[in-house]
């Protein structure tokens, strides 16, 4: 909604210097900083998954807010798990688990249950739109300028680990931290052997540690 | 001669119904602003997952409100953060926005208080968008609605999609 008149959201003295708070005009909610004098107005809403910016932290060097959800991120939550299984050439399969701490107060597992449902899955604020994307780059992928390319596969390449962090990992597995392409890595190379085998005999023993 | 009991009741349903068909053409004509005001401050708007159990254990089939994992659990504020969301033009999975038609049938008052009346119903809404995609939802709707200034507005929503697996591939709009 446009706001096509001035509005009155706080008086000068509201807002204390390197101070910001949130202001409502008409329907919209946003976020007012005071930096060295100078007043500075922002949409109080985080456009990634929602986060109410005036509760995060504004830093005066460089001028930015940085949203309350990032900073949970730095402190290494919420957790997530996702595989990205090739189901042929046009479908990827996406498995996906939320890692809860099963030692964590109440409070703090019911406020992650929370935030995944409204950041992930169909009804979750940020995924829906990456789900758009992950859909139709798949569709895209079948044009002809596209089709001349090849696709690539490297990512986390080299970066792989054989470090064992649990009993329940196989004795030759390969790990990745972050963000890899690894599995489709594996499911290719697999794929591979079994296609160029002349016989169920000549299908190569699956290596993990390749 | 009607009673005057009988006189309310048809008052009430029709208030109801009222209400009912104001929110979806509110819907259908993206007045989402205006649609959120139709919502009390304290509403919550659930929407669980459904399994498939066997017999003897069908109070399972549903998962639990607040305990277990839902499609959607919102407050006021989500509500209105989606709807500010789908007014951005950066919400790429309504951009193009959908077509939605709600249509809301087999309403009935199930119980009445004070100032509160629970009522069920059935929804079927249907979405089409860009050039082929398009989703048919059906299911039960049970609404808490509540008289505030002489309005009702909807106070608690549960909605119960008939349906295990999600088959629309999201969930960007309201039902």
């Amino acid at each position: 909604m446009a706001l096509t008149e001035w509005v009155a959201v706080a008086k000068v003295g509201d807002l204390a210097d390197d101070d910001m708070m949130m202001v409502t005009a008409g329907p919209e909610e946003i976020l007012l900083a005071l930096v060295d004098g100078n007043y500075y107005a922002i949409d109080n809403w985080c456009t990634h998954a929602g986060g109410m910016l005036d509760q995060g932290v504004l830093h005066t060097d460089t001028l930015e807010v940085e949203c309350p959800i990032h900073e949970g991120f730095a402190a290494g939550q919420p957790r997530t798990i996702a595989v990205w299984n090739p189901r042929g050439a046009l479908k990827t399969e996406a498995w996906r688990w939320y890692v809860v701490d099963k030692q964590a107060p109440q409070e703090v597992k019911d406020a992650i249950l929370d935030y995944f449902l409204k950041y992930a899955g169909p009804g979750g604020l940020t995924e829906q739109d990456d789900m758009e994307n992950w859909n139709y780059a798949s569709a895209a992928s079948r044009g002809t300028i596209a089709r001349r390319h090849p696709y690539n596969y490297q990512m986390g390449m080299g970066f792989e680990s054989t470090d064992r962090s649990g009993p329940w990992a196989p004795e030759d597995a390969l790990f990745s931290e972050g963000i890899s392409e690894q599995n489709q890595r594996g499911f290719y190379r697999r794929w591979s052997d079994l296609m160029h085998a002349e016989s169920w005999r000549d299908v190569p023993q699956a290596l993990l540690k390749r | 001669m009607v009673s005057s009991a009988v006189m309310e009741s048809i008052v009430l349903k029709h208030e109801i119904e009222e209400l009912f068909s104001l929110e979806a053409e509110l819907l259908d004509s993206r007045h989402f602003e205006e649609w959120l005001d139709l919502f009390t401050d304290d509403v919550r708007y659930w929407m669980p997952l459904h399994r498939n159990v066997k017999a003897g254990e069908w109070e399972r089939e549903r998962t639990r409100e607040t305990v277990d994992v839902s499609w959607i659990d919102d407050d006021k504020l989500t509500l209105t953060q989606r709807v500010k969301q789908i007014r951005s033009g950066i919400h790429w999975a309504e951009e193009p926005i959908s077509r939605l038609t709600h249509i809301v049938a087999n309403i009935r008052v199930v119980d009445v208080t004070d100032d509160e009346v629970k009522t069920t119903s059935r929804f079927l809404v249907y979405r089409n968008r860009v050039e082929t995609e398009t989703d048919i939802l059906v299911g039960k709707r049970e609404d808490t609605l509540r008289k505030v200034d002489g309005n009702w507005m909807v106070a608690r929503r549960v909605i119960l999609l008939d349906q295990s697996v999600l088959l629309p591939k999201n969930l960007t709009f309201f039902i």
